[in-house]
């Protein structure tokens, strides 16, 4: 599904480079549910940046199955990461001043979708979420687990092919993190192809593959042996 | 398109809770807005209408002859008129009239009204159709007689017939003389002078029975105001090519009647010179152009309120990015939130201008003339304000919607503190806007100094009479039906009683008062003198009673004043003024010289100083006064020079004109020095105008140097707190804060000054006695703008200087 080749993102700061990624090479296939690890500033979220196509500024190849994105325009990557890429952030970042459902249908409507058919997929995704009660709340009148439970409806609702995840239990307490990892694990088993950044050990074992950045460089990339579905039994 | 509605949404509910934005950035526009909004709405009813209620306005042009005036006599006599109508291949159409003031008769007093005398196809040529009944006959023959019909203008019909409906076919008494009403001329049509309203229409041939005159057979005698209709595809200029050359021809075939100068020329209607536009058309433009710069401030102004909002709303673009957002799209959401912003004060803008259009008329004082200067906010206004809305938008928005759309997203949302990255270029901006704001409000204070210090030069000129303690009330004799003998002996017991009055030091009468654009204008021939080819001999004149030099206490420079025994028969005598006597006779003795007016030689007995009779800010004209009691007029004005407060003397000179005739009206009772305010009613709108709008200006950039300075600073408390922990006093903070202030005012006073001197010499024509470049005024106006300046910053330099170290490094 992805390939990146040769991936490498600096910053310059003054006469001084910083390279926050390093020759990645990485092959992320279809169905895959992958954790990205390492120590603060090792370019995990950079990795997750350039993965989401909120980036543009890093060297190398990147193959979206079959799509040359290092060789696609701006608009083209935008076009790209709007129909395929669906995003969850740690801080959650729902607009404050948008209900649930229209913080849901926000990334619909930049698809230029039928409202109908928008109307239809929010309700679908709701009621999924069972979160069809809170649909006219704002994010301020939501626990954080509640919050991020709308982010990651919003990330899905347009039924991406991939789904990125930086830090998604960061604020959250363990009762909560266990039910959105549960969550990712229900997405993936239907087929979403997930890539998560996390800190957790335990987070990190839900997921088949680990891959661990130092200074830029990829250390290890890891199949998990066990089986994810004890994961969450403990 | 699919989703403008889901913007729209958003964009109200953005403005809805952020209501401090949304007034602060409405108010400041609809500001701007109505400043441009009300000087449109007077340049609407005045230069884009000048004649209201008529079809082809573009395609019109008024003719004038002879040298070129602010202030022309009627330029054509009647038999020229006829022969440029018959000749002419170039228009579609001629049409002549006469205006003045006349009075409805056969009721109790005489009802004093201003109407037209018109010639045949004049409602026909421009076009204007009656309500009720038809207009004059249309054919020619009979706009010589006497035909005894007459049109009402729609205001005359409601307000003396209560409008009724069966007015057509009744009669109404015009001096003495009964008319059959023939029709109704629509609403909204006034004639055909901008700014001046008649209220009937009778044919040329009843100028005999109208104002006892027969100027109907005289070449010599120029009466008459002749607009033409351009045929399609021909030029103004073409059309008065092919008028001189009759005109030509006619001057060749009698050139008796043809002294001084013949040449034509045209003028469209919007800056015809006979009505108001004469006046406007140099003024309202300008003010228009002041108001522009002032909407560019607040554009300006609301620029920066979005920027630092844009700062604030950092993290939701970055949001609304990262779920697909294209720049566009958010460019989109942002100018739709602008565009409410801006029609919201369009709105306001406009119902403050249905009350602002209306100021002009508030600007002009009690005076003889029918003026009908009735702006208002119509359909033009309020399309002219939308487009000026969706302008205003565009111009305060569009920068700010880049500059917040242009982010990286993954930047954003990563900077979880989310307040300093990408501040810096957003300061910049910022800075860059508020020098724009003072160098902007530099010029419009620039521009309103020089108005101010223009018109208080003009105040200060000595008009060449006293305007203090005088008494001026009008009176029409002709409506009474006195004879010219019978109303000079009317006249002259009038001036004898009133001078009697006690209180009273002099009285006498006059055909016009200074400074209320009443006074006349005459081809003379001054004796001796050789004109240059071309070269017009028209003076302003006077036609007045004993003792007016004396009475006005205009110097007299040589002869004597007029008095008692100057009448119709003795030798006739003229004052000239000392204009008259440099211009035709200059280096020579006046005393005992003559000049001809139409057939008839005036003696020259007196030389009086110059003085200003038209506007104060003209150079003094050429002037000849000639006695009231040579040369009757039956409608005059009496000047009662008084000991105290002139309007005291009201009541006995009412009664003692009543005395001699019970029923005689009486008009415009006011003083000279009211009257006069006309005199420089222009000036003192340019002022208000002018003033109000650099008030404003100064307002906006004060708001803005605070907005900046006071957010700068917010976004600098980590720093200033880590400053003061390493040992900077307060007032080092304070005064850092102000030096930021002062750098950007600095900035803004030096761009104002470069684009001050490249505009204002734009206004030479519009000032008096203050050059474009006064040092005075631009050193006044920078003084000004740095101490306002400063004071904006005083508040955030305060703030600034109070922070707590401690506090301020643990906020960050």
């Amino acid at each position: 599904m992805i390939e990146l080749k040769h991936v490498e993102r600096s910053y310059k700061a003054g006469h001084t480079e910083t390279w926050v990624l390093r020759q990645i090479g990485l092959t992320i296939r279809e169905g895959e549910f992958l954790t990205v690890m390492g120590p603060s500033g090792a370019g995990k979220s950079s990795l997750l940046n350039v993965l989401a196509l909120l980036d543009d500024g890093w060297l190398g190849e990147y193959w979206f199955d079959e799509a040359p994105v290092h060789k696609l325009n701006r608009k083209q990557r935008a076009d790209l990461a709007r129909q395929r890429i669906g995003m969850v952030f740690q801080s959650y970042h729902l607009l404050d001043d948008l209900t649930v459902a229209e913080n849901i249908d926000l990334p619909l409507s930049y698809k230029n979708l039928p409202a109908k058919d928008r109307q239809g997929m929010v309700a679908d995704i709701l009621d999924r979420f069972q979160i069809v009660a809170k649909k006219d709340l704002y994010p301020s009148q939501l626990s954080g687990g509640q919050q991020q439970l709308v982010g990651i409806a919003r990330a899905v609702v347009h039924a991406p092919a991939l789904l990125l995840a930086d830090e998604p239990t960061g604020n959250l307490h363990s009762t909560q993190a266990r039910e959105i990892m549960e969550l990712f694990r229900e997405l993936n088993r239907q087929g979403t192809t997930i890539v998560q950044v996390t800190h957790s050990e335990e987070n990190a074992r839900y997921s088949k593959r680990i891959l661990e950045l130092r200074d830029g460089w990829m250390t290890r990339d890891e199949i998990l042996i066990h089986n994810p579905a004890e994961v969450g039994a403990k | 398109m699919k989703n403008l509605w889901l913007d729209l949404r958003y964009a109200l509910r953005q403005l809805r809770i952020n209501p401090g934005f949304t007034a602060l950035a409405v108010g400041t526009l609809a500001l701007g807005i109505a400043a441009n909004a009300t000087i449109f709405s007077w340049i609407n009813a005045t230069i884009l209408d000048p004649i209201p209620g008529i079809r082809r306005t573009g395609k019109m042009i008024t003719l004038q002859r002879g040298e070129r005036s602010e202030h022309p006599t009627p330029p054509f006599s009647y038999p020229d008129f006829v022969d440029l109508r018959a000749n002419t291949r170039s228009l579609n159409g001629l049409l002549g009239y006469h205006d003045d003031w006349m009075s409805i008769t056969g009721g109790g007093k005489p009802e004093r009204i201003y109407g037209a005398l018109a010639s045949s196809d004049y409602f026909e040529v421009l076009g204007v159709r009656p309500i009720l009944g038809r207009t004059l006959l249309p054919t020619r023959p009979n706009e010589r007689l006497a035909v005894p019909e007459a049109v009402l203008g729609y205001s005359l019909w409601q307000s003396h017939f209560a409008g009724d409906p069966a007015i057509v076919g009744k009669t109404i008494e015009i001096n003495l003389h009964p008319y059959t009403i023939v029709g109704v001329a629509p609403k909204g049509f006034h004639g055909c002078k901008t700014g001046l309203r008649a209220d009937i229409w009778l044919p040329l041939g009843d100028d005999r029975q109208v104002w006892g005159s027969n100027r109907i057979s005289d070449r010599g005698v120029s009466w008459l105001n002749v607009l033409g209709v351009l045929k399609p595809g021909v030029s103004a200029a073409q059309a008065a090519n092919e008028l001189n050359l009759i005109m030509q021809q006619l001057v060749a075939r009698y050139p008796e009647a043809h002294q001084g100068a013949n040449r034509i020329s045209t003028d469209p209607l919007w800056r015809s010179p006979f009505g108001a536009n004469v006046y406007l058309y140099g003024t309202l433009p300008t003010l228009l152009a002041l108001a522009a710069v002032l909407l560019l401030l607040a554009c300006a102004n609301v620029a920066n309120l979005l920027l630092v909002r844009s700062v604030a709303r950092r993290r939701e673009f970055a949001i609304r990015m990262s779920m697909g957002a294209t720049r566009w799209r958010l460019v989109r959401q942002l100018m739709i939130e602008n565009l409410l912003v801006a029609l919201a004060g369009g709105a306001a803008a406009l119902l403050c201008t249905v009350w602002t259009s209306r100021l002009l008329a508030v600007f002009l004082p009690s005076t003889t003339l029918p003026l009908a200067m009735g702006a208002s906010v119509d359909r033009r206004v309020l399309v002219a304000t939308m487009l000026v809305s969706v302008l205003t938008a565009l111009v305060s928005g569009a920068v700010p919607a880049l500059r917040a759309s242009g982010l990286s997203p993954a930047a954003v949302l990563k900077d979880e503190s989310l307040s300093t990255t990408g501040g810096l270029h957003k300061s910049r901006l910022s800075g860059s806007l508020v020098v724009a704001q003072v160098a902007l409000s530099l010029l419009l204070l620039v521009c309103a100094g020089l108005f101010v210090r223009s018109l208080q030069n003009a105040q200060k000129v000595n008009p060449g009479f006293d305007p203090e303690h005088v008494f001026l009330v009008t009176f029409d004799l002709d409506p009474m039906g006195y004879s010219s003998a019978q109303g000079t002996e009317f006249e002259r017991q009038v001036m004898e009683r009133v001078n009697e009055i006690p209180g009273v030091e002099s009285a006498t009468l006059a055909d016009f008062s200074p400074l209320s654009f009443t006074i006349h204008s005459e081809d003379v021939i001054p004796e001796g003198y050789v004109p240059r080819p071309h070269e017009s001999l028209e003076v302003d004149r006077g036609e007045v009673g004993p003792r007016y030099l004396a009475t006005l206490r205009t110097p007299l420079l040589a002869g004597r004043d007029l008095t008692w025994q100057d009448t119709a028969a003795t030798q006739r005598v003229a004052i000239v003024n000392q204009a008259f006597v440099n211009r035709y006779w200059s280096g020579q003795n006046a005393i005992g010289k003559r000049f001809k007016d139409g057939d008839v030689w005036f003696t020259v007995v007196g030389v009086a100083a110059n003085g200003k009779y038209r506007r104060l800010i003209y150079h003094p004209a050429p002037l000849v006064l000639m006695p009231l009691l040579q040369r009757y007029d039956n409608e005059v004005i009496l000047h009662v020079r008084t000991s105290g407060d002139p309007l005291d003397i009201r009541p006995a000179v009412e009664r003692t004109i009543h005395e001699l005739n019970p029923n005689l009206p009486l008009y415009n009772e006011t003083t000279l020095k009211e009257s006069m305010r006309m005199g420089n009613v222009f000036e003192r709108i340019a002022v208000f105008f002018a003033a109000s709008f650099g008030l404003l200006a100064l307002i906006l950039a004060a708001v803005g140097i605070y907005g900046v300075v006071a957010y700068s600073t917010r976004q600098r408390t980590h720093e200033i707190g880590i400053r003061m922990a390493l040992g900077a006093a307060r007032a080092d903070v304070f005064r850092q804060v102000l030096v930021q202030g002062a750098r950007l005012t600095l900035a803004g006073l030096a761009a104002g000054v470069a684009v001050s001197l490249f505009i204002t010499p734009f206004l030479r024509g519009l000032l008096y006695g203050v050059g474009a470049a006064d040092g005075l005024t631009y050193a006044a106006v920078a003084v000004i703008l740095s101490v306002v300046a400063l004071a904006a910053c005083f508040v955030p330099a305060r703030r600034a200087a109070s922070i707590e170290p401690m506090q301020a490094l643990r906020t960050e």
